[in-house]
């Protein structure tokens, strides 16, 4: 111990410039690690969630870039149940929309997302209530109260069986919301186009919708939806007859990608991004791990004297080895606590912002795929401490006793 | 002849020559690679990746950067000796000093100047250079003032 604050004092502070600099540059590649996995875990349960929609027969809606700028409010309301009607008699379809928020009283005054999906969006999208029964779609707006799923942030206030009397804003109008399940904590789904961000349910209302919620919901709701339907059991003959029965109704071009569509998108975005995301890192690690390898060098190029000196009163090469694994592995240390840190201020800034799509729970302030990122930033500074500590090591045995101490 | 005795008075040899210059190529080539990703037509998911690149430039930037100071750092820390020999024998510190100012800014100009043309071959935008043309002026200076430090030994 009194070799080791010798050590820290006399020579590692003794330059505090080289020593700095090399915490930077391992506090970079800590970060770039971290955010390495972390994407890479996002992307993956970006590309399970699209993976369900690759299956033969279900085509997915998306608007043409050329008609970017359509305005949901401009149709007519008797030409979107006609276009209604055709899907409704011609293909089984799944529904969904998310983006209406709502405001009711909680314990974290979040302002509430409502998700709306039809049954068929619900058996595709897989989602499962953690305590509660399954979710319903044949009740009757009049007569019953709407079933729904709760987030986990709202199971304090709204447990199973609990009332919501609320204006949805699809209908324009109040209705009694019924809790029927809690979901589980940190259920999300994947934004398809910034798979670097989920969107979290923990604050999220789950509604569902059928034939008669779909018909009295307002305009706009109903172009919004159907601007994003799955159609499940189509073929490329059915879905051009659609697409061109859209355009004739709306003026609007929709296009319907198929199957083999899709797998070409995965290839070139989830698989490629992943690819991508991992050559990348080796690169800027390679770089870093280079750049800290001739700091530490520069640093025994520095202080041969104090070196040689520290060797020639009885300091053996195998204490030194140990006194520099010890120096390390605290710099290590600090610098998986400050990206862990900052990941978890970065949650607790999410939940400050009272942005309920964003607000997500973890275990001591990060989530499973950040505890995944503090792994492989363990792995990798062992592996980044043992390739410099060598390195230094090999570079002061180079040094002749003799010329070190005239030095 | 002149050449020789203007090589001579120098602090600097050929193997800081390179290292220096190997650090302010590293910086300026990757503020001008950054730049270069702005214009380039790139796919979805190459785009997200160079858009979190690009909004970590000044980050990436100042990182590279700390390559320049701790060169200069070391470099000085070395001269130490030297310094103090060059006094011993009729050298004075403000000569020293102007000659040291003079051969950083020439191998900060040179690599600078390379990096101007590739960034006019490529029709980059060039204020991202000269704010490290600054930061790295800057450096030169500070560093020049820590010349004096070594006048006694």
């Amino acid at each position: 111990m009194k070799n080791f604050s010798f050590f820290i004092k006399k020579i590692f502070l003794k330059r505090w410039i080289l020593s700095i600099t090399l915490i930077f540059f391992l506090l970079s590649a800590n970060f770039l690690i971290f955010t390495a996995v972390r994407s890479l875990f996002l992307t993956r349960g970006g590309y399970d969630e699209m993976s369900r929609l690759n299956k033969n027969g279900i085509f997915v809606s998306n608007l043409d870039p050329s008609n970017a700028e359509f305005d949901v409010t401009s149709v007519e309301p008797k030409r979107i149940n006609g276009v209604y009607d055709y899907i409704d008699k011609n293909f089984k379809y799944a529904l969904h929309n998310e983006g209406d928020l709502i405001t009711i009283p909680n314990d974290k005054s979040m302002d509430v997302p409502l998700v709306y999906m039809n049954k068929e969006y619900y058996d595709l999208n897989g989602l499962k209530s953690k305590v509660g029964r399954k979710l319903y779609f044949d009740y009757s707006l009049k007569s019953d109260k709407i079933p729904v799923f709760v987030g986990a942030g709202l199971s304090k206030n709204y447990p199973i069986g609990a009332e919501i009397k609320t204006e949805i804003p699809a209908l324009g109008r109040k209705v009694t919301l019924k809790v029927q399940g809690i979901l589980k904590k940190n259920e999300c789904h994947a934004n398809y186009y910034a798979l670097n961000s989920m969107s979290y349910y923990n604050y999220s209302i789950i509604i569902p919708i059928n034939k008669e919620f779909f018909m009295k919901a307002n305009s706009a709701f109903k172009v919004d939806t159907m601007l994003e339907t799955i159609i499940i059991n189509g073929s490329k003959e059915s879905v051009s007859n659609l697409s061109k029965e859209i355009h004739d109704e709306w003026k609007i071009k929709v296009n319907f990608n198929s199957q083999k569509e899709n797998n070409e998108f995965f290839e070139d975005y989830y698989l490629y991004r992943m690819r991508l995301i991992v050559i990348l890192t080796i690169i800027f690690l390679a770089i870093i791990i280079g750049v800290s390898i001739w700091n530490a060098v520069v640093c025994v190029r520095l202080m041969k004297k104090d070196f040689t000196i520290n060797l020639l009163v009885g300091m053996s090469y195998k204490e030194l080895k140990k006194i520099l694994y010890k120096s390390f592995a605290i710099i290590f240390t600090l610098n998986i606590l400050v990206v862990s840190v900052y990941s978890a201020m970065c949650r607790v800034i999410a939940w400050k912002s009272k942005n309920a799509l964003v607000a997500s729970y973890g275990f001591l302030g990060l989530a499973s795929n950040e505890w995944l990122g503090v792994l492989a930033m363990i792995l990798v500074d062992s592996l980044i401490g043992v390739i410099i500590v060598e390195c230094i090591v090999k570079r002061i045995k180079k040094i002749p006793i003799s010329l070190g101490v005239m030095q | 002849m002149k050449n020789k005795k203007e090589v001579t008075k120098s602090l600097f040899r050929k193997v800081d020559i390179v290292e220096l210059g190997c650090a302010y190529i590293a910086v300026f080539f990757t503020e001008t690679f950054i730049c270069y990703m702005k214009n380039l037509h790139l796919n979805l998911a190459q785009r997200e990746i160079a858009e979190q690149i690009i909004s970590h430039k000044v980050l990436i930037e100042l990182l590279l950067s700390l390559l320049v100071v701790v060169f200069y750092y070391q470099f000085l820390v070395r001269k130490k000796t030297e310094i103090f020999c060059r006094i011993l024998v009729g050298d004075t510190m403000r000569e020293m000093t102007v000659q040291y100012l003079k051969d950083s800014m020439k191998i900060l100009g040179s690599t600078f100047l390379v990096c101007v043309l590739v960034k006019f071959v490529f029709m980059l935008d060039l204020r991202g250079s000269y704010y490290l043309l600054c930061l790295f002026m800057l450096f030169i200076l500070i560093s020049s003032s820590q010349v004096h430090r070594y006048e006694k030994f």
